[in-house]
């Protein structure tokens, strides 16, 4: 027990100093406030809490937060059922959302780290190489993070789903929107120059 | 006294803190290990790039604070990414990452093993033939920087000069013993006459020649698993031999 705080209280501290992202210090800011918030408010946090405990699972094609068996992505017919994209973790697909993705995807949960120990047998990639077999994939979009650790599981699936008939892209890596060219890095800059793309430019009459 | 400072130097890991930032663990050349805090180092296009992240040698700009010092920049002098296009060089590039972030002390300088791992990434990209020389060398550099060099000559007990036949070793005893005194000796490992040639010569050639070093497999996983628990049992942490780090599942 820290700095003489009633046991149940200081409980709830240690609790949430587990929490990734709060320290020692939030952990108790937090838990004043709760010990003072109005009525109904702890309550409602801990109904919402049990709630999701309940509810929430991993969908169990893609991997991604479902209440169902079947994530909603997994089970909305529009989407494109031929392009795959595979991303580390579940919160990486809202991202996608946001920026207008309209096929499914599949949640490695994780990359390969030989410093974390770890293997390819450790993340979803078995559950990967299955869906390739069984689904009418036709692209597979690794949309890892460009870390080294990241860029060296889109090297090893893409040596794995070379024995499939899909074709692999990776998202490109490079130049980020906004700031001067001079002042890339050379890692940054280089990832820009391999994955430049042909400019198709097609001038109609009221361009010119 | 200013409260900034520049210094070179590799990030041997990192962890996220907090929704944006990073715990960065650095190991430079005027600091040694030292653990810093990147602000925003998590948000894409931040002012770091690929500094904080594996085979980057960069420059630093610290802050110091009363807590841990801040990283306020990162600028790339040499990038060895390249590692990850080769699997296993991809792994034995980190691989000496987890020796000196579990081996060495905090705050304690050690250039040369920074200058020794530049090396060995560029070694890794560049040259063609085997790595397993450099792993079990540098591991004998390691140990000598941290005053803890086997002695491979003569008999810790005896200090009869060994020249030929095998030997045993003792990794409490921090080396050699002859076959006379290994009876006196406890948990002693095997070490053939071969091996123990293999390690004098790894320790004498400058490190530039030792690629040209030849080591059969199955001598090189004994005396990787040797200098792993010799690391393990003398350095700060516990350390794995290269061929558990690397996994016998990652078939490639
Ligand atoms: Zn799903
Ligand atoms: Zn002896």
């Amino acid at each position: 027990m820290q700095e003489g705080y009633p046991e149940s209280l200081d409980r709830v501290i240690r609790a949430l100093s587990k929490l990734p992202g709060i320290g020692p210090k939030t952990a108790q800011r937090l838990a004043f406030y709760l010990v003072k918030s109005p009525s109904g408010e702890l309550e409602e946090l801990l109904q919402a809490l049990a709630d999701m405990r309940r509810k929430i699972r991993f969908c169990a094609r893609c991997g991604f937060f479902s209440e169902e068996e079947l994530c909603r992505i997994c089970q909305d017919t529009s989407r494109d059922a031929h392009v795959l994209c595979v991303v580390e973790r579940p919160q990486d697909i809202f991202a996608l959302e946001r920026a207008g993705f309209k096929g499914r995807y599949h949640v490695l949960q994780g990359v390969l780290s030989p410093l974390a120990g770890v293997g390819p047998e450790h993340i979803r990639i078995p559950e990967l190489l299955k869906r390739i077999q069984e689904e009418s994939v036709r692209e597979v979009i690794l949309a890892l993070n460009p870390s080294v650790d990241g860029e060296a599981t889109a090297l090893y699936l893409a040596q794995k789903l070379s024995a499939f008939p899909v074709k692999v892209t990776l998202i490109a890596r490079g130049l980020p929107s906004g700031g001067d060219l001079e002042f890339a890095d050379e890692v940054t800059l280089a990832q820009a120059l391999e994955g430049r793309r042909e400019i198709r430019v097609s001038l109609g009459k009221e361009a010119l | 006294m200013s409260r900034y400072s520049l210094d070179e130097g590799i990030v041997l890991k990192t962890v996220d803190f907090g929704e944006i930032d990073r715990i960065v663990t650095l190991f430079t050349r005027k600091k040694g290990k030292v653990q810093a805090i990147a602000k925003g180092a998590r948000k894409m296009g931040n002012r770091f790039g690929a500094s904080l992240d594996f085979f980057s040698f960069s420059e630093f700009l610290l802050y110091a604070t009363r807590g841990m010092p801040l990283i306020v920049q990162g600028k790339i002098k040499k990038t060895f990414r390249d590692l990850v296009r080769i699997p296993l060089r991809w792994m034995a590039g980190e691989y000496v990452l987890l020796l000196v972030d579990r081996l060495f002390p905090f705050e304690r300088p050690e250039e040369k093993i920074l200058e020794e791992i530049l090396f060995l990434w560029e070694t890794f990209l560049r040259c063609g033939g085997s790595i397993q020389p450099l792993l079990l060398r540098f591991r004998l550099d390691v140990a000598r920087v941290l005053g803890v060099f086997p002695e491979l000559l003569e008999c810790v007990l005896c200090h009869r000069e060994l020249h030929s036949a095998c030997a045993s070793f003792s990794i409490s005893l921090g080396g050699i013993v002859c076959d006379t005194c290994a009876t006196k000796a406890q948990e002693l490992s095997f070490l053939s006459w071969q091996e123990l040639q293999l390690l004098r010569n790894l320790v004498d050639v400058p490190l530039g020649r030792v690629v040209q070093s030849r080591v059969n497999s199955q001598v090189f996983q004994s005396l990787d698993m040797l200098l792993s628990r010799y690391l393990s049992y003398h350095g700060e942490g516990r350390v794995p031999s290269f061929t558990s780090f690397a996994g016998c599942e990652f078939s490639w």
